[in-house]
């Protein structure tokens, strides 16, 4: 949306948003509006109150199941061959193949992205009784995720995780695990900063958790997150 | 965990590359997502290569998903309605699907079908405030957001001038933001 149409069209960029949401702005308008949105959080916040609100639209739309072909095509898309990046996908060969040599070369030379591991993994094994558990981080998005690899739940308990993140430093507790002996975290920076290194370890607490922001119960399992 | 919790976390776990959460996602949406598709697009096999495009989609930008207090349903209904609405716009463009016409309603409303919906609290809210504009300007809302109708379609349409019709639905919009903010 320029500056031109704006004077003339009631609603300035807070009817623009919703426009945007609906589709209804032309190319080098969407443009204009994403730019402005990027400086201002309430537009940000209004695009995503239209989206929430306009979503409510297909609530009568009748659900329906898709063929079962639909999904075979996704898989061999997405796993099947190797997949090309994008990039690749978009250019022709040759140029491609030029450009990834250029850019390989680049990030070598420059050193920008070649130290930066995104994904650590931790197999946290039994310390008392029989309880083991995987967990991955992928420092990219800042997501940590925990699984059960062997052993139960107990029913009367609760499970909570730590991360612990060198010796002589507090527990910070990650929550518990649900009943399936599973979590799933968004991890704050300033504690994702931390994971290179750390241990994670399971406690078993009362239930609703430890009441002291301590582990209090014995540790069932523990293991170190490592770069993979 | 609600069952939105828990679509959350697949996502989470798709941002990370984890394929059974992936199927598990599909399992949970596509019937949502493919009705939705199926909804906009008008015709089975547009909606099944839309349903596809949605899901690579999901899977090369699920680290980019943010809850941000909304619905992660939002997010994937968005999603597949942009893809059909893109797809049914191109399709208009090269002729390949029918144009607008007088033949799609979109000044009669008809009987409401909203009104049969599971009453979720922004449903409510939503319909409320549309029912508050005029019939008209409330199936312009609809039909674009579901019918892929952009300006020059509901000018088209209506006879009206293209600068006439974006000044009515911009008033509309903020008379519908103003009553969704009550």
């Amino acid at each position: 949306m320029s500056a031109d149409d704006d004077t003339d069209l009631p609603g300035g960029w807070e009817a623009a948003a919703a426009e945007y949401v609906l589709g209804l702005l032309s190319e080098d308008e969407a443009q204009g509006f994403e730019a402005r949105m990027r400086e201002d959080p309430d537009l940000e916040q209004d695009v995503a109150a239209w989206r929430d609100h306009f979503a409510t639209l297909t609530d009568p739309v009748a659900a329906q199941a898709p063929p079962p072909r639909v999904w075979g095509r996704i898989e061999s898309d997405l796993f099947k061959p190797a997949r090309k990046p994008i990039w690749r996908q978009l250019l022709p060969y040759g140029v491609g193949a030029v450009l990834g040599a250029t850019l390989a070369w680049a990030v070598f030379v420059s050193g920008v992205l070649v130290p930066q591991e995104v994904d650590f993994r931790a197999a946290l094994e039994p310390v008392e009784g029989t309880l083991a558990l995987t967990a991955r981080f992928d420092a990219q998005s800042g997501v940590l995720a925990v699984d059960l690899a062997q052993g139960d739940v107990p029913a009367d308990r609760a499970l909570e995780l730590w991360l612990i993140a060198g010796e002589g430093v507090a527990p910070v507790s990650l929550g518990l695990l649900d009943a399936s002996g599973g979590a799933v975290r968004s991890l704050r920076p300033l504690l994702a900063e931390r994971v290179p290194g750390a241990t994670l370890a399971v406690s078993e607490e009362p239930p609703g958790g430890s009441p002291t922001g301590a582990p209090t119960g014995p540790v069932r399992a523990a293991g170190q997150l490592i770069a993979t | 965990m609600t069952p939105l919790d828990e679509i959350e976390a697949m996502i989470a776990r798709v941002a990370m590359g984890d394929r059974r959460a992936f199927r598990a996602l599909y399992d949970r949406t596509s019937v949502k997502l493919f009705g939705v598709a199926l909804r906009v697009s008008g015709n089975e096999a547009a909606a099944e290569e839309v349903l596809q495009e949605v899901f690579l989609k999901v899977w090369d930008n699920a680290g980019r998903y943010r809850s941000n207090g909304y619905s992660p349903m939002t997010w994937l209904i968005t999603i597949a309605r942009n893809a059909a609405v893109d797809r049914l716009r191109r399709a208009r463009a090269s002729g390949d699907h029918a144009p607008v016409s007088e033949a799609d309603d979109l000044f009669d409303p008809g009987p409401d079908p909203e009104a049969l919906a599971v009453a979720r609290d922004e449903t409510r809210a939503l319909d409320a405030c549309l029912a508050e504009l005029p019939a008209t300007r409330a199936a312009m809302v609809r039909g674009a957001y579901l019918d892929g109708l952009t300006y020059a379609d509901i000018a088209r349409v209506s006879g009206v001038k293209l600068n006439t019709v974006r000044t009515w639905l911009r008033r509309s919009l903020m008379q519908l933001r103003e009553c969704l903010s009550r």
